[in-house]
């Protein structure tokens, strides 16, 4: 998949940034009027909604835990959200970005408060340009803080990467593609663990080292993007 | 001892509230020596205790609380009704009347769809909620409207000793009844109603800004222009 | 569990509609607040999002190139699909369409298709082999009531908006781009029959109180190109030709709302 693009021309990306900045990043909370707890991320170009519902008692039956409550996330990607139009309905990979998203949001949540309910959390991503499974992620730990759900703190998540044997932060759709490797994290900032890791390409001991910590930073400025989606709406809201 | 938040501002699950040997009450999490906060909402510091203020949420059921809920379906000898809350409630036959002559259609008695005042008899260990409406003013609710507003935010509908609702009472002179599950039914003239309607959607709006009683006060004067003292002057 | 609605809320519209009120304080003829976006999702070829009142809606516009049918070897090929996924509503489920989805998408389908809003004929590459091939796809973010005018709105818009590559003889890209040949302006018009009221624009409440609706879909020189009535109950004849009557003035002015987001576009 090697092509023949230049990465960096002095010493700034292709879409101009610095090896370690972030996109663009927007959060907006409480955007649906059915859902329990809503959000809306805008991350460089990806456009992605996500509804929380619940707690309520779980269905089909036989999925009730007698002591907590159990978490369903659900991944989808809009057939017009990508160049070549994906098929609509559920998918492999959907699966798959459902199951680790679960995992990366279940240890911060405190779901023992409420045996035998589910709390669903829906992603929907409708533009994609690389990193929605971060995105998806911070954009959900948002979207169930907002619906009230206890938890031991907001999961903000980030890619970090490796294109032309450097490592960088969040990557866009040509280092994705055409880069060397992508470790997407999400992290526990008060723990400081890691709740989402996922790696693919080709990375050596140290590179991974160095995508870790770099990985982290942008975590934490995530993090911190979050905490001011939160309270902004409740401080910007009209009193008269 | 130390705060790292002033009392009474917006907190988010994780953050920081205070160092030290604090009693902690409800929405608040332990991290080493850090009390954090586990949702998002108000803190409260009083004396050496903290609480957070959840801002949503849905219903927490507890003993004695009185609810308003629907009745969702029927089972062979109970109710189960939507309280806004995680689980659904369940209404025996037995709690629901003081007599019961004939069990074999409770469909006769309730159906789905009523609004029923209830009062929560239990909440079970495997969170089964148990309701009672046996004496007045429990029972089916009949004409009138229900307003559905956050859980977390009732106690502001109510005001300090009952203030605010004594307000909306006495200047809207409608029926109203609080369910703490967020659910409050109000019956009068159609225009008071509206009001009433109103004022209880901006109190759940506002229930985390200062100076809430005045605006609602502020507010309920300014829609029909007429206030306490000139409705107190015209009982007289 | 929320999809029952309290006897004192079903009484409390009833008597209001009676009164020629409605609960959100509306009239009978009006519809709630209407905001129209274009060009949201830039993967998409074309795209638009629709609000009416809280129910929120977003379709996108792909376009691929494929065999014609046998039977229209002359003619591009147009897809709607309708996705109610459970983001929108607890009542939703994931999974394959259900009935509900299958006919929303049917209904925008055929407003459009039948008004002849778009010239398939320009959509043919080579005659019998190649063609275009055009997929709508609907997805319900928040539904809040009358998802057909919401819908139909945005797929309207959503093709309006709507920038392909030219292509060459053999079906290739070029660098440039090109709008669909779009002729029309279909609009659907939904309308909602409780007790003997009949109420433009229904709200969720007033949907699972109704007795029946019907959607017109009418075009810019005030045809009528699609109807559907849905749910059980019926209308009386004068009845409809009111509601085709005031459908009509309604869809010329979102049309001129559309015109005006159109011309902002170019």
């Amino acid at each position: 998949m090697e092509k023949d693009i230049k990465f960096f021309t002095n010493g700034k990306r292709i879409d101009g940034r610095a090896i370690d900045e972030l996109r663009n990043i927007k959060i907006e909370v409480g955007v649906f009027k059915r859902a329990d707890g809503s959000s809306y991320i805008e991350w460089g170009g990806n456009k992605i909604y996500c509804a929380v519902y619940g707690p309520r008692e779980a269905y089909p039956r036989f999925l009730q835990k007698s002591d907590r409550a159990i978490l369903k996330c659900r991944y989808n990607m809009a057939s017009f959200a990508v160049e070549e139009r994906k098929r609509p309905g559920p998918s492999r990979r959907g699966v798959e970005i459902g199951k680790v998203t679960q995992g990366a949001l279940e240890p911060a949540l405190i779901l023992e408060n409420f045996p035998k309910c589910m709390i669903e959390v829906n992603i929907e991503v409708i533009q994609a340009d690389a990193g929605t499974r971060c995105a998806g992620i911070t954009a959900a730990s948002v979207a169930l803080a907002n619906a009230g759900i206890p938890m031991k703190e907001l999961v903000p998540a980030c890619a970090a990467g490796k294109v032309e044997d450097k490592i960088v932060l969040d990557l866009c759709k040509e280092e994705d593609n055409y880069g060397q490797a992508d470790l997407p994290l999400a992290l526990l900032p008060r723990k400081n663990e890691f709740s989402l890791l996922q790696m693919d390409g080709d990375l050596t001991e140290d590179q991974l080292e160095e995508a870790i910590e770099l990985g982290k930073k942008g975590c934490l400025q995530v993090h911190e993007i979050q905490k001011e989606a939160l309270k902004k709406k409740y401080i910007t809201e009209d009193v008269f | 001892m130390e705060f790292l938040v002033k009392d009474r501002s917006i907190v988010t699950p994780g953050m920081a509230i205070a160092k030290g040997p604090f009693r902690y009450e409800y929405g608040v999490d332990k991290f080493e020596d850090t009390i954090i906060s586990s949702v998002l909402g108000i803190v409260y510091i009083e004396n050496d205790g903290i609480r957070v203020v959840p801002l949503e949420g849905k219903y927490m059921p507890k003993t004695g609380d009185d609810v308003i809920g629907t009745i969702v379906s029927i089972n062979p000898l109970s109710w189960d009704l939507d309280i806004n809350a995680p689980y659904l409630a369940n209404l025996h036959v037995q709690d629901a009347l003081r007599y019961v002559k004939d069990t074999s259609n409770l469909e006769r008695i309730f159906k789905v769809g009523d609004v029923i005042y209830a009062n929560i008899k239990d909440v079970g260990e495997s969170s089964d909620i148990v309701l009672q409406s046996k004496e007045r003013p429990y029972g089916k609710l009949k004409w009138g409207r229900v307003v559905k507003i956050h859980a977390t935010r009732v106690p502001r509908v109510i005001g300090k000793k009952g203030s605010m609702i004594k307000l909306l009472k006495q200047m809207t002179r409608c029926e109203i009844m609080v369910g703490q599950n967020g659910n409050i039914w109000i019956k009068g003239e159609r225009q008071m109603e509206d009001i009433v309607e109103r004022a209880i959607l901006k109190i759940d709006k506002e229930a985390h800004i200062p100076g809430l009683t005045d605006r609602i006060k502020k507010y309920l004067k300014q829609k029909y222009q007429c206030n306490i003292r000139c409705y107190k002057w015209r009982k007289t | 569990m929320s999809s029952v609605l309290s006897d004192i809320k079903k009484d409390y519209i009833i008597s209001l509609l009676n009164n020629g009120k409605r609960d959100d304080g509306r009239n009978l003829n009006d519809m709630r607040d209407l905001k129209i976006e274009l060009g949201i999702a830039n993967k998409a070829e074309g795209s638009c999002y629709v609000q009416i009142g809280d129910t929120k809606v977003i379709a996108g516009v792909k376009c691929e190139t494929g065999a014609p049918f046998p039977d229209t070897p002359n003619q591009g090929v147009f897809t709607t699909n309708a996705e109610l996924i459970p983001m929108a509503s607890p009542d939703f489920e994931a999974g394959p369409p259900r009935e509900d989805s299958i006919e929303l998408a049917r209904i925008v389908d055929r407003g459009i298709r039948e008004s002849g809003a778009i010239d398939f004929e320009k959509l043919v590459i080579k005659e019998g082999e190649l063609v275009r091939v055009l997929f709508v796809d609907i997805h319900v973010m928040d539904y809040n009531g009358n998802l057909f005018d919401a819908a139909g709105i945005a797929s309207i818009g959503a093709l309006y908006n709507t920038k392909m590559p030219v292509l060459d003889e053999e079906g290739n890209k070029t660098e440039e781009l090109m709008q669909l040949p779009m002729r029309k302006i279909p609009i659907p018009c939904t309308y909602a029959k409780i007790a003997n009221s009949i109420l433009y624009d229904p709200s969720i409440e007033e949907e699972s109180v109704m007795d029946s609706r019907i959607t017109v879909t009418t075009e810019d020189n005030g045809r009528i190109s699609a109807m559907q009535k849905g749910d059980v109950g019926s209308f009386k004849k004068e009845e409809i030709l009111d509601i085709v009557r005031r459908s009509k003035i309604r869809g010329d002015e979102i049309r001129s709302i559309l015109k005006e987001k159109f011309s902002e576009m170019r």
